[in-house]
């Protein structure tokens, strides 16, 4: 008797609640061939995978977001049930549901297969966590699982070759037999309504649909609405108590069962997990449990600032030499330039945040996987909670202060949307590591120059002053949004506190790998282009014969080298020749659109104590913001060698005005200018990210527009009022 | 050994339980509740409060449940 095979793959969807071990299940039976995404318009994980088997068919097997029932609450749920139920566009319908249970958690894992065997499709349980049952001692009995549920119950002593082939296999038995009957009974009102509803459609649905629709959380296709409406209201009057009897009767034939389901005698856990609850006794210590969460959070911090630069550092010596080989095949001119300038330069730009993304991916992995993560949500929640975020909130706001885009990137932990936009939103107001530069720039020229970190002086006093504002910013900011802007219903903490187990390495390597390639993918176009954008603005109009006179010049010193001159004149004339390249690019930036930028908007920053000159350096600094340094200091005509800050500092705070002779910048321009950086939005990557994280050009642009806005109005005030106050 | 004493989930003392009798809370977060298992006749225990006191930590049907004292609020439990 030959097996029929398919024509097209089988398809499986696996299903459980959150923390059921579902992903492990998962990577087992597809192994590399897993593919992530999102669905589209969401910021849902969309996670499919194959399984070949022996006899050639193949399993295309979803990985549905972990879900507690079949309610719509939240944009996870909505794609579980939705695709549950085949009503996802572009996604065909399971051929067969996996269930996969947490075997130490019997009672609240089978609500949502009650449910499940309600759907009208051939299903499979998979009970995972045997090990961790066992420990608590509980040793489920997968026989009189089966007989009282009505699908194969396949418990996984592990999550090798074979225990993934008998779960495939029951699979396939599955897919050609009918589908499984409901087993939770209904009565009274309820029980009337669904044989209404029977009554009125022109075909058959599942069980499970009717309920939705009557709980008004879906429509019916197969009836027309105003019908559905009359039941559901004859429904509410009889009985409105009706939904919470339902959920009622669930766990009323749950409890019935549990004992059958358990070899042994009782229901409740006989140990409970005793080592998370006396790790637990330390970790949500009302003391030490902060403490240590500021710690392991310290930790991550340390890890993004200062780990990452390693990497950092040898991807830009990396691109100099790449940049020094690519310019010796080229040779010198503007195709030059461009590749130089536009296109490595943006392909440095999207790779130099690869190293921050990946720690942080990494770590978030190892807290997630390890269950501290929910612990840490729950120290958090009330803090946040006051600012109208969400525990989870903390971690990529944190995140934030060493750079916002992996931090935004890691908000898609936070489930619920309103929140979710509103960390996205706030999050670019914590003082990223891009921003100490200019910081150091301003303290060096105004406050004293020498090392700023460490050193507990004005200049000390100054950057904790800048941190603080960026944080008070951020925290009213959020109060603002949540009261004017993105409103809608706080959702509700109900987070399980999951047993602690070790971190499997696997997985949070395939994750941070995923994130990581998704994050390449979505903003290179972005950044490329206004990198080489950016680099066009500054380079062109070129004035032919200032460059031509300076070449001149430039040869003249070079043939006078060459002739060999006393080394006191030598170091004159390389001195000459770099201030006169130094002067020329000076000139040129002056001169191009970007120039031209710069003194068209002086009027309106001049209110802020800024120039034209700094107008140039705020549109290059778009690209990044570190960029504001090195712009200014080609502005100043300070050479590119001149690694030092301390003189490009020393030539800001010198720097007069050609006309008057006066001096061009006071402290009070340079805290100004601070001020600027720590509120704006001065960063094309976070803009990019931020589009793929919401999938629209609207935030992007909000986030960017009001950002400007607060920044201008938070200079204003300070070089304004500051003014004043000197007077 | 339930009295008829009715106090709120949130009025609890560390290490004492109930038994729930009612949720009082909008539909939405009820439902939610009821999901987790907390049905009428569930036996609840406070195990711990957050540092600033606020969620709480609950055992419910053998696992950990967290919810913030005004969700907790809504839980009454007969002692």
């Amino acid at each position: 008797m030959s097996t029929p095979t398919r024509t097209r793959p089988l398809r499986v969807a696996l299903v459980g609640n959150p923390n059921c071990g579902k992903t492990t299940v998962f990577n087992a039976l597809t192994g590399l061939s897993q593919k992530v995404g999102n669905y589209p318009g969401v910021t849902v994980e969309r996670r499919v995978g194959v399984r070949k088997r022996p006899g050639g068919e193949i399993l295309e097997i979803v990985d549905i977001p972990g879900t507690y029932s079949l309610g719509i609450r939240s944009p996870d749920e909505a794609v579980a049930v939705n695709l549950l139920m085949g009503r996802l566009p572009g996604e065909r319908s399971p051929d067969v549901i996996v269930n996969v249970v947490d075997a130490s958690n019997l009672a609240r894992n089978l609500f949502l297969t009650s449910q499940l065997l309600e759907l009208d499709r051939p299903m499979v349980v998979v009970l995972n966590m045997m090990d961790v049952a066992r420990r608590r001692g509980l040793v489920p009995d997968a026989r009189a699982m089966e007989e009282a549920l009505g699908v194969p119950v396949v418990p996984l002593e592990n999550h090798g070759a074979e225990a993934m082939d008998a779960v495939a296999a029951a699979v396939e038995r599955v897919a050609q037999s009918p589908p499984p009957k409901p087993v939770v009974p209904v009565e009274g009102a309820l029980s009337k309504s669904l044989a209404d509803l029977e009554g009125s459609l022109r075909g058959r649905i599942s069980r499970a649909a009717a309920l939705l629709a009557l709980e008004g959380e879906e429509t019916l296709d197969s009836l027309d609405s105003s019908r559905l409406d009359e039941v559901r209201a004859a429904l509410e009057s009889e009985d409105p108590n009706w939904w919470k009897r339902e959920a009622g009767a669930r766990y009323r034939w749950i409890d019935a069962h549990l004992p059958c389901f358990l070899e042994g005698e009782c229901k409740e856990p006989v140990r409970p997990d005793s080592g998370t609850a006396n790790a637990d006794r330390i970790l949500l210590h009302r003391f030490f449990g902060p403490l240590i969460f500021l710690g392991v959070m310290a930790f991550v911090f340390q890890g993004i600032f200062t780990w990452a630069s390693v990497p950092s550092d040898l991807l830009e010596s990396g691109f100099n030499a790449l940049s020094a080989l690519v310019g010796r095949w080229i040779g010198p001119g503007m195709f030059h330039d461009f590749i130089l300038g536009g296109v490595l330069s943006g392909v440095l730009n999207v790779l130099v945040f690869l190293p921050q993304i990946v720690i942080l991916f990494l770590f978030i992995g190892f807290l997630e996987d390890s269950g501290y993560m929910a612990r840490g949500v729950f120290i958090m929640d009330r803090l946040m909670r006051r600012f109208g975020l969400h525990g989870r909130a903390f971690v990529p706001l944190m995140s934030s202060f060493a750079c916002a885009v992996p931090g935004i990137m890691s908000t898609r932990t936070i489930g619920n949307p309103v929140t979710r936009l509103t960390t996205i939103l706030v999050a670019p107001l914590m003082s990223c590591s891009a921003r100490l530069p200019v910081y150091t720039l301003v303290i060096a020229a105004f406050f004293g120059s020498g090392k700023v970190l460490g050193v507990m002086s004005t200049g000390g006093l100054v950057l904790l002053v800048l941190y603080a504002l960026g944080i008070a910013a951020a925290a009213l900011m959020s109060v603002l949004f949540r009261r004017f802007l993105v409103k809608g219903e706080p959702p509700a903490l109900l987070m399980e506190l999951p047993p602690y187990r070790m971190p499997r390495p696997g997985a949070v390597l395939r994750q941070t790998w995923v994130q990581s390639l998704l994050f390449v993918k979505k903003v290179w176009t972005v950044i490329l282009i206004v990198t080489a954008t950016l680099w066009f603005l500054q380079t062109f109009p070129r004035d032919e014969s200032r460059s031509a006179v300076a070449a001149t010049q430039i040869e003249a010193i070079e043939s006078a080298l060459r002739d060999g001159v006393s080394p006191e004149i030598r170091e004159r004339l390389i001195n000459e020749k770099r201030d006169i390249q130094d002067g020329l690019r000076s000139a040129q930036l002056e001169q191009s659109f970007a120039g031209v930028v710069g003194k068209t908007i002086e009027p309106v920053i001049r209110p802020l104590g800024f120039d034209w000159r700094i107008g140039i350096g705020l549109l290059a600094s778009f690209a990044a913001r570190e960029v504001l340094v090195s712009t200014m200091a080609q502005v100043f005509a300070v050479g590119a060698d001149d690694e030092d800050v301390a003189s490009l500092a020393s030539r800001f705070r010198s720097a007069k005005d050609p006309r008057t002779g006066r001096l061009l910048y006071s402290p009070l321009t340079g805290i100004s200018l601070a001020v600027f950086f720590v509120l704006a939005c001065q960063c094309m990557s976070t803009l990019a990210i931020v589009r793929r994280e919401t999938g629209t050009w609207r935030w992007p642009a909000f986030l960017f527009g009001y950002m400007t806005i607060l920044a201008w109005v938070g200079s204003f005030l300070t070089y304004q009022l500051g003014s004043l106050w000197m007077a | 050994m339930t009295s008829n004493e009715i106090r709120s989930l949130s009025d609890l003392r560390i290490g004492e339980s109930g038994v729930i009798d009612d949720i009082l809370a909008p539909r939405s977060l009820t439902r939610r509740l009821l999901e987790m298992g907390l049905t009428g006749g569930t036996r609840l225990e406070l195990i711990r409060l957050a540092p600033l006191g606020d969620p709480l930590e609950v055992s419910v049907r053998g696992y950990r449940l967290t919810l913030r004292r005004d969700e907790a609020q809504a839980v009454r439990l007969r002692m």
